[in-house]
């Protein structure tokens, strides 16, 4: 029908004779046959000269490009008699083929055809809060565990424990309890958990024992005495400083020191406390006093650290499994590296961040069934230890960990030694805003720490600016 | 025998629009062709800024938040509160607005300044005759032409602390001793300012430079036998004669700047340091992190008036004058 509109459009906007009558349509093809003249709007009296014949062809060619924009944009079967369903990722190296892969297999089962996208990271929350706002936009939907309140909240996602899906999705029972918590908001079931992994320390045993160390640190004091007597030829840690790095390290270190960012409620703020202060002027002192942490990472973001530390130029650093298939692909080996939690704080925590990715369903999909069965086909053992493992997570299904993927004892020491530590962000609408404001707060306080103008109590007074803010959020 | 479409159009042309509109019978038949000329740009400024901007308008008397997101229109009115909340300088959220506000202002003076001196010795230099002069304006212009996140990304580089090829220059020369933090701290409003003034001085050049090749050359020719010497050429006939073309150059710099994203965005990232947060972060950052829509759009209303009320008036006090003298 597309090129009767075009035909329609030109004949209203232009009154002129024109043969735009002649488009013929073909499945998924217009041609436009341009076998007589067409009179411009612009005529030559007017000023404006155009010579016939390149006239038709920009009118052609115009009229050929809009059809087809139009169609793209609107045009949504295959072609195929079977159910389709659209599907949208978080951008990463590797994803393309696995789902060119998998897709395949899943179509081959169930008849059911799968179309997949990617979204970078930056522009993911805004497409998401375009398609929520206009209720249209992919059936399944990758989902940060972070934005769970505020996009369930707008009514975003499907309650995955409803009749029209609950059936096909795997059991609950499937997972960590853990993981379960954070797919869980108002007692409705938001996503299903499809990827997870800690945050651990990281070291090159060969780089730390060049420079006359040996062994994780197991304490604060440790990782101190270690970073003093360290004398190698590159850098002892770096932690990530810029973008949201820095309230993920302070939370770490508030863990550590025994504090929590919220209280058990959630009703009010906790970072505050003195274990908060402690864990501030803590991660400070690492830029100030101590010299730890080298004052360019204050630049720095996840790419940054992970080229630094994979490229010889950092020993040991905080990070994710992504960042042990980095080293890997810059052709070292991952024996090299140890792993362990990060050193625990004076109260003897070792608390930890971990990040979770869900698979969720909208509630406009016109096909919830299918949409469900792709999520349990994504969460079976082999497919969700692919996945991980591409993307540098760990399975959230625990049959996945068996795969060859995972066969290696630095994945069992992420699993066993740091997961037990991990925690992560309190699930409640308004921690956007009070994640945004805490990690300003920490980053005024580091940057002022590296240019030497840190006073006594300005600690205490940002994390008290941002406590009031997160107050009258928490209300 | 008509087609239903050439029924349609022919239903259209005998419609007497001046039923409808009673100005269009006051119009001159060349004034109605330059409306016809015009209408279907301004369809599309309407369709693609006019119902944003009054969306926008609208809710920010509205109290759109996560849970009205995709129902917006339900949204209880909660008239002026939103804009009490933002522009309360005793809450947080308010002196960080109010604040905001003050480092976009000096943002876009900033720039304006530096943009503006930089486009004009360019198109001075440009407007003389020397071999390679079409090589140089091509050179001049790629600060503009290049994409913007790539040139960003590259001075961001540039500028780290201890990496940074500033730094390293300004060291190995003497002018400092030790490296500055570019990126935070203080001196990221004047990073951006540079950074930004490097990507639009050449549109700033290229606008001046075309207004230099309209001054008539029998100006030059009778100020030089009056003995004008090269500073009066320029303080009596170039500057006065560019003063139509500057006042729409100053004007578009200083509202682009005011609510450019990109610059700021990519140079210091979604979290800048406080120094670094220009209004149009802020509100993004406000607004799309937080799912506060209606807030968002109240401080995106204040922006919007602000930057017309510094239009209205610099066009009032500075140039109002010479365009009514212009027009009589």
């Amino acid at each position: 029908m597309w090129y009767q509109l075009v035909s329609l459009l030109s004949h209203v906007l232009y009154p002129f004779p024109s043969r735009f009558s002649d488009i013929s349509h073909k499945p998924n093809q217009f041609v436009i046959k341009e076998n007589s003249y067409i009179s411009c709007i612009i005529t030559p009296n007017r000023g404006l000269a155009m010579r016939r014949h390149t006239r038709r062809k920009v009118l052609a060619t115009t009229g050929a490009a809009t059809a087809f924009s139009i169609s793209g944009c609107l045009g949504g079967d295959n072609g195929s008699d079977g159910t389709t369903i659209e599907t949208r990722y978080m951008d990463a190296p590797g994803l393309d083929e696995f789902f060119d892969e998998h897709t395949q297999r899943f179509e081959e089962e169930t008849g059911i055809h799968v179309e997949y996208e990617f979204v970078g990271w930056g522009e993911a929350q805004d497409t998401l809060i375009s398609d929520i706002m206009s209720r249209s936009g992919p059936d399944v939907h990758e989902i940060a565990s972070t934005w769970i309140p505020e996009q369930y909240n707008a009514d975003g996602w499907m309650d995955l424990e409803s009749d029209a899906v609950a059936e096909h999705l795997p059991s609950t029972d499937t997972f960590e309890q853990g993981a379960i918590d954070v797919a869980t908001f108002q007692d409705t079931l938001v996503g299903i958990p499809w990827f997870w992994g800690p945050r651990a320390y990281q070291q090159v045993d060969e780089r730390i024992e060049a420079g006359g160390v040996s062994g994780t640190p197991s304490d604060w004091d440790e990782l101190v005495d270690q970073a003093d007597a360290y004398d190698g030829d590159d850098q002892y840690f770096a932690i990530m400083g810029s973008d949201y790095e820095p309230i993920r390290n302070f939370a770490m270190f508030l863990w550590q020191n025994g504090g929590q960012l919220l209280t058990d409620d959630y009703s009010e703020p906790a970072f505050h406390g003195q274990e908060g202060v402690e864990a501030l002027e803590f991660y400070a002192d690492l830029y100030a006093e101590y010299g730890v942490l080298s004052s360019e990472t204050l630049e720095w973001g996840a790419a940054d650290i992970q080229g630094a530390f994979t490229g010889g130029q950092m020993a040991s650093t905080w990070g994710a499994l992504g960042t042990v298939s980095a080293y890997e692909e810059d052709g070292n080996s991952i024996d090299d590296l140890s792993v362990s939690a990060p050193p625990a704080g004076p109260g003897g925590d070792r608390g930890t961040f971990f990040g979770m990715e869900l698979l969720g369903i909208h509630p406009w999909t016109d096909e919830p069934a299918a949409a469900a069965q792709w999520i349990e086909y994504l969460l079976r053992a082999e497919p969700n230890a692919a996945v991980s493992s591409t993307v540098g997570f760990l399975p959230t299904n625990p049959e996945g960990l068996e795969t060859e993927y995972f066969d290696n004892d630095l994945y069992r020491t992420f699993d066993e030694d740091v997961f037990p530590h991990a925690r992560t962000y309190p699930q409640v609408i308004g921690w956007g805003e009070i994640e945004s404001e805490l990690n300003s707060m920490v980053f005024e306080v580091l940057q002022s720490a590296v240019t030497d103008d840190l006073e006594a109590g300005d600690v205490e007074d940002a994390l008290h600016q941002a406590a009031s803010v997160a107050e009258q959020t928490l209300e | 025998m008509t087609t239903p479409v050439t029924q349609v159009r022919n239903k259209l042309a005998d419609i007497e629009i001046g039923r409808y509109l009673p100005l269009y019978n006051q119009l001159t038949e060349e004034q109605r062709y330059a409306y016809k000329l015009l209408l279907p740009g301004l369809v599309m400024m309407f369709i693609i800024h006019f119902i944003p901007i009054m969306w926008g308008a609208l809710i920010s008397v509205m109290g759109v938040d996560s849970a009205y997101t995709s129902n917006w229109y339900e949204a209880p009115f909660v008239w002026f509160e939103n804009y009490q909340y933002v522009l309360d300088p005793r809450t947080v959220i308010g002196s960080r607005f109010w604040y905001s506000i003050r480092q976009t202002i000096i943002f876009a003076v900033g720039t304006l300044v530096l943009t503006y001196v930089l486009g004009l010795t360019a198109a001075l230099v440009l407007n003389q005759r020397f071999k390679g002069r079409f090589a140089a304006r091509t050179l001049l212009l790629l600060p503009w032409v290049a994409p913007a996140v790539v040139t960003l990304l590259v001075w961001r580089m540039m500028l780290q602390q201890q990496s940074g090829i500033i730094n390293s220059i300004l060291l190995s020369t003497g002018i400092i001793n030790e490296p500055i933090y570019w990126l935070i701290g203080d001196n990221a409003i004047w990073s951006l300012i540079l950074v930004h003034s490097w990507t639009q001085f050449p549109l700033v050049m290229i606008m001046l430079y075309a207004g230099l090749q309209s001054i008539p050359e029998q100006l030059y020719e009778a100020a030089s036998i009056d003995g004008a010497g090269r500073w009066q050429r320029f303080r009596y006939i170039t500057f006065p004669q560019l003063k139509p073309v500057s006042a729409v150059v100053i004007l578009l710099m200083m509202l682009w700047t005011m609510i450019n994203f990109t610059s700021a965005f990519v140079l210091l990232g979604s979290q800048p340091p406080q120094a670094g947060q220009v209004s149009i972060l802020y509100i993004y950052e406000f607004a799309f992190s937080n799912f506060q829509f209606g807030r968002g759009a109240a401080m995106s209303v204040v922006l919007f008036a602000i930057a017309m009320t510094m239009a209205m008036l610099y066009y009032k006090y500075l140039f109002d004058e010479d365009f009514t003298e212009e027009s009589r």
